[in-house]
């Protein structure tokens, strides 16, 4: 009797949680012109136009390239200062470094929606409005200080007797990071990679302050400009939503062991 | 040459002072234990000799040179440590190349150096294998490979055994010794395990309170401590320490110093059955070897070498000789 009822509470919560994503699912294999009736509740027959559609469509590309291009840069500069940022804070500052690690963690929580008009200001004076680089700079801002705190974290779990050994055997402070920290931190560096790329990947109120044209327009602010004046065109943004959501799907899936690491900061011994 | 001399080295830690003016003498190839309690000060010595820290004041001596100031890098020490400190992603081979690679030496000459040293240590077998593939003493060997794969000037060695099981404990030591006596190289090893210090140095130091409060040879902090302290961290079970009126009762002769304290160790305390004996059994602790049996002297329990078959509640009479009793 108790398992029934586990089994339909946790039922209703999996239907409850994956409405949305059924619902667009269902949605974007759907054709064209059925899209809005009920019933059948079911489509009929697979139909792939909707997908066909936004693969034809140059614009969606060129957003998806956008994203990667934003998503893959942002992370790249996060992780090489990140993960030195860390080490210099973990391993060489003598004094300063619980309000080094707090200030970082406040950039991390500050509301975007505080930030962006200055950050406008400051694209717009460098001269970067609507180009990749101003979001991947942005993205950075934010990533940084998430990558160190998982690095930072990563770097006190290993003893300390290491970094005293790599000294008596002779190497300077970059043979220590390269050939030490930076192998044995491997785990830290996936899962800070892989939250940041998810920030970048889902990022919409930068995206959509700093471009004002799909040069630059990454997936989340593509897919909302999909709806025309007129027509709202709900095949294509499903299959278009369901396609983006998909690398974060596996991501989670095959990655839960970093992520997981990485967002509760440590604890969990690699 | 391995001569080290330690001359006046202070050391300050949050305004306390763990170092105070202390100087100590390595001559060229020994076996130096620095022995102390922990916190006392012995593993701060042995990273100032590293060159791990800089001291507040004094000055480090390797073979007259001044290295007071040298960095690490420039002092060519060896480093052994507790956990051993190996490299966890490294396999054996690349643990002892590390260093080498370090000098920047040519691919031949590494080579050969890491290939003398496996060799030497019966490590060919393992050369591919990681760190926590290894036992404990395939990692102490790793460690000492690691360490002497540049030819050092001295070794140090930060308590390497303490957190083994005691056979592997004795097996290693046997180990260290052996190597000692093959590298003919200077050793310092800091240690709070008397047994170890009793087993493997050549001198011991006693350290405390920030110095160096007796050196020599093991026996003789064993049979002429300097102070009590000494006297009760060396022996197993730890010396009797009596006052001058628990003494008259022990010996049946008046004590020379009444405000004095009268050690005696227990397998220099002999007690036979003796059925007029003043004293009385009150428990025997077995140790296959030797027996020690515990009696109360005043409010005192002490402990003796037990004589013959003894039992609880017998009575027992104790000797010793006067040569063997210590006083402060």
């Amino acid at each position: 009797m108790t398992r029934a009822l586990h089994a339909g509470f946790y039922g209703v919560i999996l239907l409850w949680s994956l409405w949305p994503f059924i619902w667009q699912w269902v949605t974007s294999v759907k054709v064209p012109s059925n899209i809005s009736r009920i019933p059948p509740l079911l489509p009929e027959h697979l139909s792939a136009a909707n997908y066909s559609a936004i693969f034809s469509n140059e614009t969606f590309i060129r957003v998806i390239w956008n994203s990667i291009a934003v998503g893959l840069g942002a992370t790249a500069i996060s992780l090489v200062v990140g993960a030195m940022g860390a080490y210099g804070i973990s391993r060489l500052l003598e004094r300063g470094r619980r309000w080094i690690m707090l200030s970082l963690l406040v950039v991390l929580m500050l509301p975007q929606v505080s930030v962006v008009t200055p950050l406008y200001r400051i694209v717009d004076l460098m001269g970067w409005g609507d180009t990749l680089w101003s979001l991947i700079a942005v993205y950075s801002i934010f990533s940084v200080p998430l990558v160190v705190w998982v690095m930072y974290q990563a770097y006190e779990e290993i003893p300390e007797t290491l970094h005293r050994a790599a000294r008596v055997d002779g190497s300077s402070e970059w043979t220590i990071f390269t050939r030490v920290y930076l192998p044995l931190g491997i785990p830290g560096l996936v899962s800070s990679g892989l939250l940041s790329l998810i920030f970048c990947w889902n990022e919409f109120l930068f995206a959509l302050t700093f471009t004002s044209s799909y040069k630059a327009r990454t997936i989340p602010v593509g897919i909302s400009l999909f709806s025309g004046q007129y027509d709202f065109p709900w095949g294509e943004i499903t299959a278009a939503s369901s396609l983006v959501t998909f690398p974060i799907i596996l991501i989670v899936i095959f990655s839960q062991k970093y992520l997981v690491r990485g967002l509760v900061g440590s604890g969990v011994k690699g | 040459m391995g001569r080290i001399d330690v001359k006046n080295l202070c050391m300050e830690y949050n305004q306390k002072r763990v170092l105070d003016r202390l100087d100590l003498e390595v001559l060229h190839g020994e076996f130096l234990v620095v022995l102390g309690e922990s916190g006392c000060g012995k593993s701060t010595l042995l990273n100032l000799i590293a060159g791990l820290r800089e001291p507040f004041s004094g000055q480090i001596l390797f073979d007259q040179r001044d290295v007071t100031r040298l960095d690490v890098q420039s002092r060519n020490v060896a480093f052994v440590f507790q956990d051993y400190a190996l490299y966890p992603h490294m396999t054996v081979e690349q643990n002892i190349r590390f260093p080498l690679e370090n000098l920047k030496l040519n691919r031949r000459e590494i080579d050969h150096k890491c290939d003398g040293i496996l060799t030497r240590l019966r490590l060919n077998d393992f050369r591919n294998q990681y760190p926590n593939q290894l036992s404990g003493g395939q990692k102490q060997r790793v460690a000492i490979g690691r360490a002497m794969v540049r030819d050092p000037f001295v070794f140090l060695f930060d308590e390497p055994l303490s957190s083994l099981d005691p056979h592997l404990r004795d097996h290693l030591r046997l180990e260290l010794k052996q190597l000692h006596k093959e590298l003919k190289k200077t050793f310092i090893y800091v240690t709070h395990d008397q047994l170890s210090a009793m087993v493997l140095g050549d001198r011991v130091a006693f350290m405390d309170d920030g110095k160096i409060q007796q050196i020599g040879p093991p026996l003789q902090l064993y049979r002429s401590p300097a102070n009590i302290r000494i006297a009760r961290f060396f022996g197993f079970p730890p010396v009797n320490v009596l006052t001058a009126t628990d003494f008259e009762r022990l010996s049946g002769k008046p004590a020379p110093d009444s405000k004095m304290k009268f050690c005696i160790r227990p397998e220099n305390l002999e007690c036979r059955a003796d059925s007029k004996g003043c004293f009385e059994v009150q428990w025997i602790q077995q140790m296959g070897a030797a027996n020690f049996v515990y009696i109360s002297v005043g409010k005192q329990t002490i402990c003796g070498l037990g004589k013959g078959s003894l039992h609880k509640n017998q009575k027992v009479s104790c000797n010793f000789k006067s040569e063997n009793l210590m006083i402060f």
